[in-house]
Protein backbone atom coordinates (compact mmCIF):
# COMPACT_ATOMS: atom_id res chain seq x y z
CA UNK A 1 0.00 0.00 0.00
CA UNK A 2 1.19 3.55 -0.80
CA UNK A 3 0.99 6.09 2.12
CA UNK A 4 1.02 9.05 0.79
CA UNK A 5 2.92 11.17 3.48
CA UNK A 6 5.81 8.88 3.88
CA UNK A 7 6.39 8.23 0.31
CA UNK A 8 6.60 11.98 -0.22
CA UNK A 9 8.77 12.54 2.48
CA UNK A 10 10.97 10.13 1.78
CA UNK A 11 11.06 10.96 -1.88
CA UNK A 12 11.85 14.61 -1.04
CA UNK A 13 14.40 13.61 1.67
CA UNK A 14 16.65 11.68 -1.49
CA UNK A 15 15.45 13.69 -4.71
CA UNK A 16 19.09 16.00 -4.61
CA UNK A 17 21.00 13.92 -2.59
CA UNK A 18 23.80 11.17 -4.48
CA UNK A 19 24.48 8.65 -2.58
CA UNK A 20 28.52 9.16 -2.16
CA UNK A 21 29.48 5.18 -1.29
CA UNK A 22 27.95 3.81 -4.38
CA UNK A 23 29.15 6.49 -6.66
CA UNK A 24 32.76 5.83 -5.43
CA UNK A 25 32.36 2.12 -6.14
CA UNK A 26 30.78 2.27 -9.34
CA UNK A 27 33.74 4.73 -9.97
CA UNK A 28 36.29 2.29 -9.17
CA UNK A 29 34.57 -0.65 -10.97
CA UNK A 30 34.29 1.55 -14.37
CA UNK A 31 38.23 2.54 -13.85
CA UNK A 32 39.27 -1.30 -12.90
CA UNK A 33 37.27 -2.35 -16.08
CA UNK A 34 38.23 0.02 -18.91
CA UNK A 35 41.69 -0.57 -17.61
CA UNK A 36 41.18 -4.17 -18.08
CA UNK A 37 39.59 -3.88 -21.59
CA UNK A 38 41.92 -1.15 -22.36
CA UNK A 39 45.03 -3.44 -21.85
CA UNK A 40 43.27 -6.66 -23.14
CA UNK A 41 41.66 -5.24 -26.07
CA UNK A 42 43.84 -3.24 -27.88
CA UNK A 43 44.65 0.00 -29.44
CA UNK A 44 41.07 1.37 -30.38
CA UNK A 45 39.95 2.25 -26.97
CA UNK A 46 43.09 3.83 -25.21
CA UNK A 47 44.12 7.12 -26.28
CA UNK A 48 46.92 8.04 -23.71
CA UNK A 49 48.28 7.42 -20.55
CA UNK A 50 45.93 9.47 -18.70
CA UNK A 51 43.05 9.34 -20.70
CA UNK A 52 41.55 5.93 -20.87
CA UNK A 53 38.07 6.06 -23.24
CA UNK A 54 36.12 3.95 -20.86
CA UNK A 55 32.52 2.22 -22.71
CA UNK A 56 30.09 5.34 -22.53
CA UNK A 57 27.34 2.94 -21.14
CA UNK A 58 29.01 3.14 -17.84
CA UNK A 59 28.22 7.12 -17.70
CA UNK A 60 24.94 6.63 -19.22
CA UNK A 61 24.46 4.18 -16.30
CA UNK A 62 25.77 6.34 -13.44
CA UNK A 63 23.92 9.23 -15.00
CA UNK A 64 20.54 7.12 -14.62
CA UNK A 65 21.24 5.58 -11.28
CA UNK A 66 22.51 8.07 -9.21
CA UNK A 67 22.24 11.59 -10.75
CA UNK A 68 18.35 11.16 -11.82
CA UNK A 69 15.34 13.12 -9.62
CA UNK A 70 13.52 10.56 -8.85
CA UNK A 71 9.30 12.14 -9.15
CA UNK A 72 7.55 12.63 -6.25
CA UNK A 73 3.50 12.37 -5.59
CA UNK A 74 1.99 15.55 -6.44
CA UNK A 75 0.92 17.39 -3.27
CA UNK A 76 -2.41 15.91 -1.67
CA UNK A 77 -4.83 18.02 -0.30
CA UNK A 78 -6.99 17.26 3.46
CA UNK A 79 -10.14 16.00 0.62
CA UNK A 80 -7.56 13.66 -1.31
CA UNK A 81 -5.67 12.38 2.30
CA UNK A 82 -9.40 11.51 3.14
CA UNK A 83 -10.42 9.90 -0.48
CA UNK A 84 -7.11 7.59 -0.33
CA UNK A 85 -7.91 6.71 3.13
CA UNK A 86 -11.16 5.91 2.27
CA UNK A 87 -10.22 4.03 -0.64
CA UNK A 88 -7.85 2.31 1.57
CA UNK A 89 -10.89 1.47 3.42
CA UNK A 90 -13.25 -0.14 0.86
CA UNK A 91 -10.28 -2.40 -0.66
CA UNK A 92 -10.14 -3.83 2.56
CA UNK A 93 -13.49 -4.45 2.99
CA UNK A 94 -13.30 -5.53 0.05
CA UNK A 95 -10.69 -8.10 0.28
CA UNK A 96 -12.19 -9.42 3.47
CA UNK A 97 -15.42 -10.07 2.32
CA UNK A 98 -13.87 -11.40 -0.68
CA UNK A 99 -11.65 -14.33 1.19
CA UNK A 100 -14.27 -14.98 3.68
CA UNK A 101 -16.63 -15.91 0.75
CA UNK A 102 -14.10 -17.96 -0.76
CA UNK A 103 -13.11 -19.69 2.75
CA UNK A 104 -16.48 -20.61 2.95
CA UNK A 105 -16.68 -22.42 -0.41
CA UNK A 106 -14.17 -23.76 0.63
CA UNK A 107 -15.40 -25.58 3.99
CA UNK A 108 -18.83 -26.11 2.09
CA UNK A 109 -16.99 -28.14 -0.72
CA UNK A 110 -14.52 -30.32 1.68
CA UNK A 111 -18.39 -30.96 4.14
CA UNK A 112 -19.45 -32.21 1.02
CA UNK A 113 -16.86 -34.53 0.35
CA UNK A 114 -16.78 -35.67 3.96
CA UNK A 115 -20.68 -36.59 3.77
CA UNK A 116 -19.99 -38.13 0.88
CA UNK A 117 -17.63 -40.73 2.16
CA UNK A 118 -19.49 -41.07 5.26
CA UNK A 119 -22.71 -42.28 2.70
CA UNK A 120 -20.39 -44.32 1.24
CA UNK A 121 -19.41 -46.10 4.36
CA UNK A 122 -22.59 -46.95 5.12
CA UNK A 123 -24.20 -47.71 1.31
CA UNK A 124 -20.98 -49.89 0.45
CA UNK A 125 -18.10 -50.81 2.89
CA UNK A 126 -16.42 -52.22 0.13
CA UNK A 127 -16.05 -48.85 -2.24
CA UNK A 128 -15.66 -47.16 0.86
CA UNK A 129 -12.46 -49.10 1.50
CA UNK A 130 -11.53 -48.89 -1.89
CA UNK A 131 -12.11 -45.11 -2.22
CA UNK A 132 -9.54 -44.40 1.29
CA UNK A 133 -7.33 -45.84 -0.94
CA UNK A 134 -4.38 -43.97 -1.99
CA UNK A 135 -3.51 -43.44 -5.56
CA UNK A 136 0.27 -44.63 -6.34
CA UNK A 137 1.46 -42.54 -8.51
CA UNK A 138 -1.36 -39.26 -8.57
CA UNK A 139 0.19 -36.70 -10.90
CA UNK A 140 -1.83 -33.58 -12.95
CA UNK A 141 -1.93 -34.16 -16.69
CA UNK A 142 -0.02 -32.84 -19.16
CA UNK A 143 -3.20 -31.40 -21.16
CA UNK A 144 -4.17 -29.23 -18.48
CA UNK A 145 -4.05 -25.92 -19.48
CA UNK A 146 -3.18 -22.99 -17.20
CA UNK A 147 -5.95 -20.15 -18.00
CA UNK A 148 -4.32 -17.09 -19.57
CA UNK A 149 -5.03 -13.36 -20.60
CA UNK A 150 -7.02 -13.90 -24.31
CA UNK A 151 -7.55 -17.76 -25.76
CA UNK A 152 -5.49 -19.48 -27.89
CA UNK A 153 -6.05 -19.43 -31.71
CA UNK A 154 -6.85 -22.90 -31.81
CA UNK A 155 -9.37 -23.15 -28.58
CA UNK A 156 -10.46 -26.10 -28.13
CA UNK A 157 -9.16 -29.72 -29.53
CA UNK A 158 -11.88 -32.31 -30.86
CA UNK A 159 -10.11 -34.79 -30.77
CA UNK A 160 -10.28 -35.79 -34.84
CA UNK A 161 -12.24 -34.67 -38.20
CA UNK A 162 -15.73 -34.91 -36.42
CA UNK A 163 -15.14 -31.37 -34.59
CA UNK A 164 -17.72 -28.88 -33.66
CA UNK A 165 -20.92 -31.12 -33.20
CA UNK B 1 -7.56 -34.98 6.55
CA UNK B 2 -10.34 -37.54 6.80
CA UNK B 3 -10.63 -39.58 10.19
CA UNK B 4 -9.49 -42.91 9.03
CA UNK B 5 -9.96 -44.21 12.56
CA UNK B 6 -14.22 -44.22 13.27
CA UNK B 7 -15.42 -44.73 9.69
CA UNK B 8 -12.80 -47.40 9.53
CA UNK B 9 -14.09 -49.37 12.35
CA UNK B 10 -17.92 -48.23 10.96
CA UNK B 11 -17.32 -50.37 7.84
CA UNK B 12 -15.48 -53.35 9.74
CA UNK B 13 -18.69 -53.55 11.73
CA UNK B 14 -21.04 -53.38 8.74
CA UNK B 15 -19.10 -56.05 7.18
CA UNK B 16 -19.24 -58.04 10.34
CA UNK B 17 -23.09 -57.93 10.62
CA UNK B 18 -24.37 -60.05 7.40
CA UNK B 19 -22.94 -60.46 3.62
CA UNK B 20 -26.79 -60.18 2.52
CA UNK B 21 -26.85 -56.76 3.70
CA UNK B 22 -23.66 -55.53 1.46
CA UNK B 23 -24.99 -56.99 -1.31
CA UNK B 24 -28.56 -55.05 -1.15
CA UNK B 25 -26.55 -51.97 -0.54
CA UNK B 26 -24.43 -52.48 -3.00
CA UNK B 27 -27.16 -52.55 -6.16
CA UNK B 28 -28.88 -49.21 -4.57
CA UNK B 29 -25.30 -47.27 -5.27
CA UNK B 30 -25.16 -45.09 -8.39
CA UNK B 31 -21.90 -43.78 -9.67
CA UNK B 32 -22.26 -39.94 -11.67
CA UNK B 33 -19.68 -38.21 -12.50
CA UNK B 34 -18.99 -33.75 -12.21
CA UNK B 35 -16.89 -33.13 -15.50
CA UNK B 36 -16.07 -29.76 -16.17
CA UNK B 37 -14.18 -28.13 -18.47
CA UNK B 38 -12.05 -25.84 -16.73
CA UNK B 39 -11.29 -21.72 -17.54
CA UNK B 40 -9.59 -20.86 -20.25
CA UNK B 41 -8.73 -17.39 -19.81
CA UNK B 42 -8.36 -15.60 -16.32
CA UNK B 43 -10.95 -13.79 -15.00
CA UNK B 44 -11.05 -9.93 -15.64
CA UNK B 45 -11.23 -7.58 -12.48
CA UNK B 46 -14.64 -5.34 -12.91
CA UNK B 47 -15.98 -2.47 -10.92
CA UNK B 48 -14.76 -1.33 -7.86
CA UNK B 49 -11.91 -4.48 -7.58
CA UNK B 50 -10.62 -2.57 -11.33
CA UNK B 51 -11.41 0.95 -10.04
CA UNK B 52 -9.32 0.85 -6.81
CA UNK B 53 -5.94 -1.19 -9.75
CA UNK B 54 -6.49 1.79 -11.73
CA UNK B 55 -6.08 4.49 -8.43
CA UNK B 56 -3.04 2.76 -6.91
CA UNK B 57 -1.91 1.76 -10.07
CA UNK B 58 -1.66 5.50 -10.67
CA UNK B 59 -0.27 6.39 -7.32
CA UNK B 60 2.60 4.01 -8.31
CA UNK B 61 3.33 5.64 -11.71
CA UNK B 62 3.67 8.53 -9.74
CA UNK B 63 6.06 8.08 -7.66
CA UNK B 64 8.10 5.51 -9.36
CA UNK B 65 11.70 6.63 -11.30
CA UNK B 66 12.22 8.60 -14.15
CA UNK B 67 11.86 6.13 -17.43
CA UNK B 68 15.21 6.51 -18.95
CA UNK B 69 13.69 6.69 -22.29
CA UNK B 70 17.27 7.22 -24.38
CA UNK B 71 18.75 4.26 -22.47
CA UNK B 72 16.35 2.19 -23.22
CA UNK B 73 15.24 3.01 -26.94
CA UNK B 74 16.70 3.49 -30.18
CA UNK B 75 15.17 7.38 -31.35
CA UNK B 76 12.58 6.79 -33.56
CA UNK B 77 12.40 3.28 -33.42
CA UNK B 78 8.52 1.29 -33.47
CA UNK B 79 9.27 0.17 -29.65
CA UNK B 80 9.57 3.88 -28.66
CA UNK B 81 6.23 4.74 -30.72
CA UNK B 82 4.36 2.19 -28.44
CA UNK B 83 5.88 3.42 -24.91
CA UNK B 84 4.65 7.11 -26.07
CA UNK B 85 1.39 6.24 -26.98
CA UNK B 86 1.07 4.75 -23.50
CA UNK B 87 2.52 7.89 -21.39
CA UNK B 88 0.20 10.01 -23.61
CA UNK B 89 -2.66 7.91 -22.25
CA UNK B 90 -0.97 7.98 -18.68
CA UNK B 91 -0.68 11.73 -18.86
CA UNK B 92 -4.97 12.03 -19.00
CA UNK B 93 -5.11 10.38 -15.54
CA UNK B 94 -5.63 12.24 -12.30
CA UNK B 95 -6.78 10.84 -9.56
CA UNK B 96 -5.92 14.27 -7.27
CA UNK B 97 -8.49 17.19 -7.02
CA UNK B 98 -9.24 18.46 -10.45
CA UNK B 99 -8.04 22.03 -9.80
CA UNK B 100 -4.23 20.58 -8.66
CA UNK B 101 -3.34 18.64 -11.92
CA UNK B 102 -1.05 20.28 -13.90
CA UNK B 103 -2.32 22.00 -16.85
CA UNK B 104 1.22 22.06 -18.96
CA UNK B 105 1.61 18.69 -19.35
CA UNK B 106 4.03 18.22 -22.17
CA UNK B 107 4.06 15.19 -24.68
CA UNK B 108 7.32 13.63 -23.15
CA UNK B 109 9.62 14.61 -26.12
CA UNK B 110 7.52 14.55 -29.43
CA UNK B 111 5.35 11.60 -29.74
CA UNK B 112 4.38 11.72 -33.69
CA UNK B 113 7.30 12.31 -35.75
CA UNK B 114 9.83 10.67 -37.44
CA UNK B 115 7.95 9.21 -40.12
CA UNK B 116 4.88 7.17 -38.32
CA UNK B 117 4.46 4.26 -41.31
CA UNK B 118 7.94 3.63 -42.10
CA UNK B 119 9.04 1.76 -39.05
CA UNK B 120 6.55 -1.12 -38.89
CA UNK B 121 6.78 -1.86 -42.53
CA UNK B 122 10.98 -1.94 -42.58
CA UNK B 123 10.72 -3.58 -39.41
CA UNK B 124 9.31 -6.56 -40.93
CA UNK B 125 7.80 -7.28 -37.55
CA UNK B 126 4.79 -10.38 -37.62
CA UNK B 127 1.55 -8.81 -36.18
CA UNK B 128 0.35 -11.30 -33.37
CA UNK B 129 -3.53 -11.41 -33.51
CA UNK B 130 -4.75 -11.44 -30.05
CA UNK B 131 -7.87 -13.48 -29.79
CA UNK B 132 -11.14 -12.00 -28.23
CA UNK B 133 -12.13 -13.57 -24.65
CA UNK B 134 -15.80 -13.71 -26.72
CA UNK B 135 -16.08 -16.00 -29.14
CA UNK B 136 -18.42 -17.24 -31.62
CA UNK B 137 -20.11 -19.55 -29.13
CA UNK B 138 -21.08 -17.11 -26.87
CA UNK B 139 -22.79 -14.85 -29.14
CA UNK B 140 -24.63 -17.33 -30.46
CA UNK B 141 -25.57 -18.69 -27.27
CA UNK B 142 -24.91 -22.32 -28.00
CA UNK B 143 -25.02 -24.22 -24.76
CA UNK B 144 -23.31 -27.44 -26.45
CA UNK B 145 -20.28 -25.57 -27.03
CA UNK B 146 -17.49 -26.11 -24.90
CA UNK B 147 -15.94 -22.71 -26.38
CA UNK B 148 -18.70 -20.54 -24.69
CA UNK B 149 -17.94 -18.40 -21.26
CA UNK B 150 -13.84 -19.00 -21.44
CA UNK B 151 -13.64 -17.25 -17.66
CA UNK B 152 -15.66 -19.88 -16.08
CA UNK B 153 -16.15 -23.24 -15.00
CA UNK B 154 -18.17 -25.15 -17.34
CA UNK B 155 -20.05 -28.72 -16.10
CA UNK B 156 -21.35 -31.39 -18.28
CA UNK B 157 -25.57 -32.27 -17.90
CA UNK B 158 -27.36 -34.58 -19.86
CA UNK B 159 -30.96 -35.25 -19.83
CA UNK B 160 -31.51 -38.83 -19.04
CA UNK B 161 -34.15 -41.75 -20.25
CA UNK B 162 -36.45 -40.06 -18.07
CA UNK B 163 -36.23 -36.69 -19.31
CA UNK B 164 -34.06 -35.01 -16.26
CA UNK B 165 -30.90 -32.89 -16.31
CA UNK B 166 -28.45 -34.62 -14.29
CA UNK B 167 -24.97 -35.06 -14.70
CA UNK B 168 -23.55 -38.63 -16.38
CA UNK B 169 -24.42 -41.62 -14.42
CA UNK B 170 -24.91 -45.01 -13.87
CA UNK B 171 -25.36 -48.24 -11.90
CA UNK B 172 -21.94 -49.69 -9.87
CA UNK B 173 -21.70 -53.28 -11.80
CA UNK B 174 -20.15 -56.22 -10.34
CA UNK B 175 -16.91 -56.00 -8.70
CA UNK B 176 -16.05 -52.43 -9.99
CA UNK B 177 -15.14 -49.89 -7.80
CA UNK B 178 -16.71 -46.25 -7.85
CA UNK B 179 -14.26 -44.51 -9.72
CA UNK B 180 -14.24 -47.22 -12.49
CA UNK B 181 -17.76 -47.10 -12.46
CA UNK B 182 -18.39 -43.81 -13.29
CA UNK B 183 -16.07 -43.41 -16.14
CA UNK B 184 -17.39 -46.23 -17.45
CA UNK B 185 -20.95 -44.62 -17.22
CA UNK B 186 -19.49 -41.33 -18.77
CA UNK B 187 -18.36 -43.18 -21.14
CA UNK B 188 -21.70 -45.05 -22.26
CA UNK B 189 -23.88 -42.32 -21.59
CA UNK B 190 -21.79 -39.29 -23.43
CA UNK B 191 -19.38 -41.50 -25.90
CA UNK B 192 -15.78 -42.09 -26.04
CA UNK B 193 -14.25 -38.85 -28.12
CA UNK B 194 -13.39 -37.30 -24.80
CA UNK B 195 -10.07 -37.17 -22.98
CA UNK B 196 -11.17 -37.23 -19.09
CA UNK B 197 -9.32 -36.75 -15.61
CA UNK B 198 -10.85 -38.45 -12.54
CA UNK B 199 -9.25 -37.31 -9.85
CA UNK B 200 -8.77 -39.45 -7.32
CA UNK B 201 -11.20 -42.85 -6.44
CA UNK B 202 -13.72 -41.53 -4.04
CA UNK B 203 -16.80 -38.81 -4.17
CA UNK B 204 -16.71 -35.57 -3.68
CA UNK B 205 -20.19 -35.64 -2.79
CA UNK B 206 -23.70 -37.40 -2.73
CA UNK B 207 -27.32 -37.16 -3.40
CA UNK B 208 -30.40 -39.30 -1.69
CA UNK B 209 -33.21 -39.67 -3.49
CA UNK B 210 -35.78 -42.33 -3.71
CA UNK B 211 -33.92 -45.61 -1.96
CA UNK B 212 -30.50 -44.90 -3.91
CA UNK B 213 -27.73 -42.73 -3.56
CA UNK B 214 -25.88 -40.83 -6.50
CA UNK B 215 -22.05 -40.89 -5.70
CA UNK B 216 -20.37 -38.16 -8.02
CA UNK B 217 -17.04 -38.00 -8.93
CA UNK B 218 -14.93 -34.92 -10.04
CA UNK B 219 -13.45 -35.15 -13.59
CA UNK B 220 -11.81 -32.53 -16.11
CA UNK B 221 -12.21 -33.14 -20.05
CA UNK B 222 -8.76 -32.09 -21.43
CA UNK B 223 -9.81 -33.00 -24.93
CA UNK B 224 -13.08 -33.78 -27.15
CA UNK B 225 -16.44 -33.29 -26.58
CA UNK B 226 -19.73 -35.34 -25.69
CA UNK B 227 -22.02 -36.95 -28.21
CA UNK B 228 -24.98 -38.30 -26.36
CA UNK B 229 -26.07 -42.05 -26.78
CA UNK B 230 -29.66 -42.36 -27.28
CA UNK B 231 -31.13 -44.88 -24.77
CA UNK B 232 -28.93 -43.30 -21.66
CA UNK B 233 -28.52 -39.57 -22.75
CA UNK B 234 -30.83 -37.73 -25.36
CA UNK B 235 -29.12 -34.11 -25.18
CA UNK B 236 -26.83 -32.27 -22.91
CA UNK B 237 -24.94 -29.03 -21.90
CA UNK B 238 -22.05 -27.09 -20.88
CA UNK B 239 -23.65 -24.79 -18.18
CA UNK B 240 -21.97 -22.64 -15.41
CA UNK B 241 -23.22 -22.89 -11.87
CA UNK B 242 -25.25 -19.93 -11.78
CA UNK B 243 -27.23 -21.55 -15.30
CA UNK B 244 -27.69 -24.73 -13.12
CA UNK B 245 -30.14 -24.09 -10.44
CA UNK B 246 -32.87 -23.63 -13.24
CA UNK B 247 -31.91 -26.98 -15.02
CA UNK B 248 -31.46 -29.40 -12.21
CA UNK B 249 -34.11 -30.57 -9.82
CA UNK B 250 -34.42 -29.07 -6.46
CA UNK B 251 -33.03 -31.90 -4.38
CA UNK B 252 -30.55 -32.80 -6.75
CA UNK B 253 -29.44 -28.96 -6.91
CA UNK B 254 -28.98 -28.83 -2.91
CA UNK B 255 -26.78 -31.72 -3.08
CA UNK B 256 -24.32 -30.51 -5.40
CA UNK B 257 -24.29 -26.83 -5.28
CA UNK B 258 -21.28 -26.59 -2.42
CA UNK B 259 -19.46 -29.07 -5.04
CA UNK B 260 -19.81 -26.76 -7.71
CA UNK B 261 -17.20 -23.65 -8.52
CA UNK B 262 -18.18 -19.74 -8.94
CA UNK B 263 -14.98 -19.53 -10.49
Amino acid sequence: MVVVGGRAAAAAGISARVRPGLLRAAKAAAGAKSSSSGSSGGAGTRRGANQTTADPRYEQMKQILFYQEPRTLPAASEEDVERHLAILRAEKIFKMTASARRRAEREARFAAMEAAYEALAEADPRLYEAACKKESSATFPRQMRVPTETPPTKIWDYLGAQAQQ
Amino acid sequence: MLRRGLPSRLARGARLLSTTRVAAAGAAVRAAVILQRDPIVLQQSKGFEAAADGYFGWLEYMSAEQFPREFFFKKGSSAEKKWLELEDARAAEWYFDPASKPQDKAAPGGSADAEPGKEAESGGERLIAVQPRETAADAAGDVRSLERRLDRTLYLVVKDEAGQWAFPHGEVQGEELLHEAARRALKEACGGQMSVWTVGRGPVGHCKAGGRTTFFVKGHILAGQARPVQPLASDFKWIAREEMESVLPAEYWAAVKSVLSTV
